[in-house]
């Protein structure tokens, strides 16, 4: 019997069975798939369990009733495996193919669930983005499914936190969780998380209130505030207010250059930002963040 | 089309043989394109495999009946798959997130999918009341589109070649050129838009938000828009000279914005990197950040040995002048 056939006919006798049924139950149930000879069965058997779970099919281990000594049985409950969630018409299904198309995350095979509604007929859209996955994302959603607590380094320090939400933004993942040893919810870039994340087996039981991702130039964090004023090069000059905001501009000059002020709380970070333009941007005010500039550069040159 | 696996076979039969058994003899066309089935595999499948499936003791009555004429097919007494499987949890926060950054993101682009929300947000609704407690636990935030993104998804629409004046950053110069745009992508925060550049006479990638101007030509295109001209290029970095850098410990967050570099601890003080350098004025800047306590280890000959000095200066004129 072909391995397709024989987990097809493994599949039906455990949905359709009313009791669980023990491993040797099954090879008499279904006469031509397995072995006569006792460890090749075991092995096999083995193998077919473990692809059935690769499928994701509930398959459940219980006692069979009525044996003595007791003994372990296999099934599949038809509640765990049917279909019970709202029906979608064909419209609905549409647009949401087409959404999984246009986003998704790379790996994720985005037709495997339309099969389940009934497939599409449709043409697949090209993909607008296909959002950069990894092992560590998803670990995280995994354990936010799971409600796992996990554990990892960040910063140099162990931490022992509750996930509740995986966020793209501004092109990176963040992982917002309830950090257990500050005692409340923290944001963290999963590409700063060193080494692996460990899932432990400790199950998480409330839900916390998650704060949203907000997306802000890195030098708007920070300690001492100052107000920079800087000019940018006719050239540079839409692009720099698109990433500032239009609340930045202060003035245009006659030659296309735009005057800008800038709330800086980050001086150092801000400085990486400013060196990007090159000779395309100069600092005006305040007097002392310009010496700064030009010290570094006669450091430099 | 690549041959599927038995494990796949199996999972898009457990959906195919309720679809059909429900549907009351459809055609095999139908059945082969909504589940991304070949027609030869479909028909195999369904009488070498199928036909012998059932249960304990095999007898007629319990074997699925499967009949095919020349185009129709029709499944009976497959009475254990009457109902396809259950979506996990997984695939369906994965709907749920795309779904809801389609949405977020679509005043943008509404020309193109305007009319699909309605739907979209019906099932949205429809999906969330049946998932519980897993409320938004994945949220994909789209980057914030800059203007000329529609005008480019329109572009691949139509086919049209467009004419753009784009701000090169490494010269700091505008130059005007007509493209073909063929996929438009998000990078780091950033909007890129890859295109057959008729100046170059090759496939280039730009961003978006350096492009000032756009003008619609009323030009054919040389070049067929399809997914198989995807162009890796622009990530592989390969074919850019590497410069190798030595800076302190200390200083490892000033590389935090530079994603492409490779970094390697040579000892408990210094890090030693590996800078693919695509344009000199990237390196400018780059060293510019990295500041005096940077050392340059290793240049290759295209690029000036005294680069930071002469950065530095040009930039200093600015302030002395």
């Amino acid at each position: 019997m072909k391995k397709i056939e024989r987990l097809l006919n493994l599949i039906a006798a455990l949905l359709a069975t009313e009791k669980p049924l023990s491993r040797h139950e099954i090879r008499k149930r279904i006469p031509g798939a397995y072995a006569d000879s006792d460890e090749a069965f075991r092995r096999t058997f083995e193998r077919d369990k473990d692809d059935l779970r690769a499928l994701g099919l509930p398959l459940s281990l219980k006692r069979i009733p009525g044996t003595d000594p007791p003994l372990d049985g296999y099934r599949i409950l038809r509640s765990d495996y049917e279909a019970d969630h709202p029906i979608l018409d064909a419209e609905e299904i549409a647009a949401l193919h087409l959404a999984s198309n246009l986003i998704h995350l790379t790996g994720d095979d985005v037709d495997s669930p339309f099969y389940k509604m009934g497939g599409v007929i449709q043409e697949k859209p090209p993909s607008l983005i296909e959002i950069p996955s990894e092992t560590l994302i998803e670990t995280c959603v995994n354990a936010i499914l799971e409600r796992l607590t996990i554990l990892f380094s960040y910063k140099n320090e162990m931490r022992k936190v509750n996930p509740q939400r995986v966020v793209f933004s501004g092109g990176k993942w963040y992982l917002i969780a309830y950090d257990n040893g500050r005692q409340n919810i923290r944001h963290f870039r999963i590409d700063r998380i060193e080494g692996e994340i460990e899932l432990t087996s400790e199950k998480y039981e409330s839900n916390y209130e998650v704060s949203e991702i907000v997306q802000e130039p890195p030098w708007r964090f920070g300690e001492e505030e100052k107000l920079v004023e800087l000019k940018i090069d006719e050239t540079h000059a839409a692009w720099t207010l698109e990433t500032l905001g239009e609340s930045a501009m202060y003035e245009k000059l006659d030659d296309g250059s735009i005057i800008l002020r800038e709330t800086v709380r980050d001086w150092k970070i801000f400085c990486t930002f400013i060196f990007s333009f090159l000779n395309a941007a100069e600092v005006l005010k305040p007097p002392e963040c310009r010496e700064a500039i030009i010290d570094w550069l006669e450091l430099m040159k | 089309m690549t041959q599927m696996t038995s494990l796949e076979r199996i999972k898009r039969l457990l959906a195919v043989l309720p679809w059909i058994e429900n549907q009351n003899g459809p055609y095999i066309e139908e059945v082969v394109t909504r589940f991304n089935y070949p027609r030869k595999e479909l028909i195999e499948d369904l009488e070498n495999v199928v036909f012998f499936v059932g249960v304990y003791p095999f007898t007629p009555d319990c074997l699925i009946e499967v009949s095919i004429t020349e185009e129709k097919v029709w499944v009976r007494y497959a009475d254990w798959f009457r109902q396809p499987m259950k979506l996990d949890k997984r695939e369906l926060t994965s709907l749920r997130a795309a779904g809801e950054a389609l949405i977020e993101f679509s005043g943008f682009l509404k020309d193109d999918i305007e009319e699909e929300l309605g739907p979209l947000e019906r099932a949205l609704t429809k999906l969330s009341a049946f998932e519980d407690g897993s409320d938004n636990l994945l949220k994909i935030k789209l980057t914030t589109p800059t203007s000329h993104l529609l005008e480019m998804q329109n572009s691949i629409k139509d086919g049209t070649v467009i004419q753009i004046e784009y701000l090169v950053g490494s010269r700091n110069e505008i130059s005007s050129r007509k493209i073909e745009p063929e996929k438009i992508f998000a990078d780091g925060g950033k909007w890129y838009v890859q295109a057959f550049c008729k100046l170059s006479l090759a496939s280039r990638t730009f961003r978006l938000d350096r492009i000032r101007d756009i003008k619609i030509l009323d030009e054919i295109r040389e070049t067929q828009s399809s997914t198989d001209l995807m162009d890796k290029d622009f990530f592989n970095l390969d074919k850019f000279p590497s410069v190798i850098i030595e800076i302190p410990v200390k200083d490892k967050a000033l590389i935090d914005g530079f994603p492409n570099i490779e970094v390697e601890e040579i000892s408990g003080e210094k890090l030693r990197l590996f800078c693919p350098v695509a344009s000199e004025a990237w390196l400018k800047h780059l060293l510019m950040v990295l500041g005096i306590n940077a050392q340059l280890v290793e240049i290759p000959a295209e690029i000036e040995d005294n680069v930071r000095s002469k950065a530095a200066k040009e930039i200093l004129k600015l302030y002395t002048s």
